[in-house]
């Protein structure tokens, strides 16, 4: 594809987005939240558009990072549109199925997602290396991009661009949560060890998700029961991230916003992402594709075909 | 006899109404148990949250058994179901921890399978000693170490 046309598909692509999102704000929204221009050529920062005005400067493409839907708690009561991409809007399916969000108060505009870009592997300042139309180089993509199974999103009222392909990366998806788990059980254990030993306490992981929907109340702040102390040792940092993870299970959509903002970069992911492969084996749930599936943890079967008889066999 | 010098520590989350009447047939009947366990009594298995079993790990136990009444059985008719999906589900979680899945077990004992209780600990006290005690967590950031521990003296000082 030649270069004048990439940049006439390109002004297409985001001249149909402004006009989605005006429509949006003419339906009854109060609020578009999109992408906007960022802080460098790079980066598109979050932007809450409020009047067609605004709606103008919205823009689309690899950098395009933050998922929205963690925003979508605190404006619930009030009509908003979202932009979604498809990892994005599995946590406002998966926030639907829980009750927390009301469908009715929501205008999705869905933009099939080509990869977003891991800040990480640029260098400060450094130019797009790719735009909606002509999407970034693997290499630096976000790596959990290159194992996507939901480009497209899974609820949309009106999706703008071209539909893309799930990824299926060489190994399967979870070729490198078996690699980390083939490690000797001591290994690991300092594994989580080492990276913690770095963690700030800052719970930016914890604030950046958007199923941590307990607000003033989360567990890490109670001091009756106090589950977790103010000092700051590895072991309170460890359980929190254990408190995270079993807090997210079978909800946790793996968006990556726990990782990203980790101000030091700890591999907060990788827990959540082995609980989210076990509920789906032991319960075939994939959280966020059904805005109408019950949690798995909030229901249960009488006989659990999945679930071996811990009773049964004498002292196994 | 109790040896604390040889004894591990593992803790026991027992149901109220099954599990904890169990260990106390198996102690009107005088059957022989390992010491190592230490039980704490629950309302019922669906009161334990995973955490627990987290906290004890990370609090320095070398194993975790909980037990509940059969499924069917419960006292409240459903809590053993909803336990028996988190347990096994945080059973999963437990390699990528780097904590060995065999100190962890979750059974169903009934009130009067004292004989049954004294199998269970037994098997999973056998079991806990031959995988030995649990790794202790280091601090690795020796930063956060001296404002944890500001009158610790410092590795090789």
């Amino acid at each position: 594809m030649s270069t004048a046309q990439d940049a006439a598909s390109l002004e297409t692509l985001r001249a149909e987005l402004r006009r989605a999102a005006c429509d949006a704000l003419q339906a009854g929204a109060e609020l578009v939240l999109g992408w906007g221009p960022g802080p460098d050529p790079a980066t598109l920062a979050p932007l809450f558009a409020a009047s067609p005005g605004e709606c103008a400067a919205l823009d689309f493409g690899p950098g395009a990072v933050q998922n929205l839907a963690g925003h979508l708690r605190a404006l619930a009561g009030r009509k908003v549109a979202v932009c979604v991409k498809g990892c994005d809007s599995r946590s406002v399916a998966q926030l639907l199925a829980e009750g927390l969000l009301r469908r009715e108060e929501l205008v999705l505009i869905g933009l099939p997602c080509a990869g977003v870009l891991d800040r990480t592997r640029l260098a400060p300042g450094a130019p797009a290396p790719g735009d909606w139309a002509c999407a970034a180089p693997d290499e630096l993509l976000d790596p959990r991009c290159l194992r996507c199974r939901f480009p497209n999103p899974v609820l949309a009222d009106v999706t703008i661009g071209p539909g893309r392909a799930p990824r299926e990366p060489e190994g399967g998806p979870h070729a490198d949560l078996d690699a980390f788990l083939a490690r000797p059980v001591e290994e690991r254990f300092r594994h989580w060890e080492r990276e913690l030993g770095r963690c700030l306490r800052c719970y930016a992981c914890r604030n950046a998700c958007p199923l941590c929907v307990c607000r003033d109340h989360c567990l890490a702040e109670t001091r009756r029961p106090g589950w977790l102390s103010q000092s700051s040792s590895v072991r309170e940092k460890l359980l929190f991230q254990v408190i995270h993870a079993v807090h997210t299970a079978g909800r946790c959509t793996e968006c990556g916003q726990c990782q990203r903002a980790c101000p030091v970069d700890i591999p907060v992911l990788t827990l959540k992402r082995v609980l989210a492969r076990e509920a789906e084996a032991l319960f075939g749930h994939v959280a966020g594709t059904d805005p109408a599936q019950v949690p798995p943890l909030l229901t249960f079967r009488a006989e659990e075909p999945t679930i071996p008889d811990h009773g049964a066999e004498e002292g196994r | 006899m109790p040896d604390p010098a040889a004894d591990l520590r593992i803790i026991g989350f027992l149901c109220n109404w099954c599990s904890y009447g169990g260990a106390d047939t198996a102690g009107v009947a005088r059957l022989a148990q390992p010491t190592d366990l230490r039980i704490v009594r629950v309302p019922c298995s669906g009161r334990i949250d995973p955490l627990f079993i987290a906290k004890a790990f990370y609090g320095g136990a070398d194993g975790v058994l909980v037990s509940g009444c059969h499924p069917r059985d419960c006292h409240y008719s459903e809590g053993n179901y909803h336990a028996r999906r988190r347990l096994e589900l945080f059973l999963r979680l437990l390699p990528a921890l780097g904590i060995d899945p065999g100190r962890f077990l979750y059974t169903w004992v009934s009130a009067s399978e004292g004989q049954r209780w004294q199998q269970v600990v037994a098997d999973f006290t056998a079991r806990v000693h031959a995988l030995g005690p649990m790794p202790r967590l280091r601090e690795t950031d020796l930063a956060a170490a001296a404002l944890c521990h500001p009158a610790a003296p410092q590795e090789g000082a």
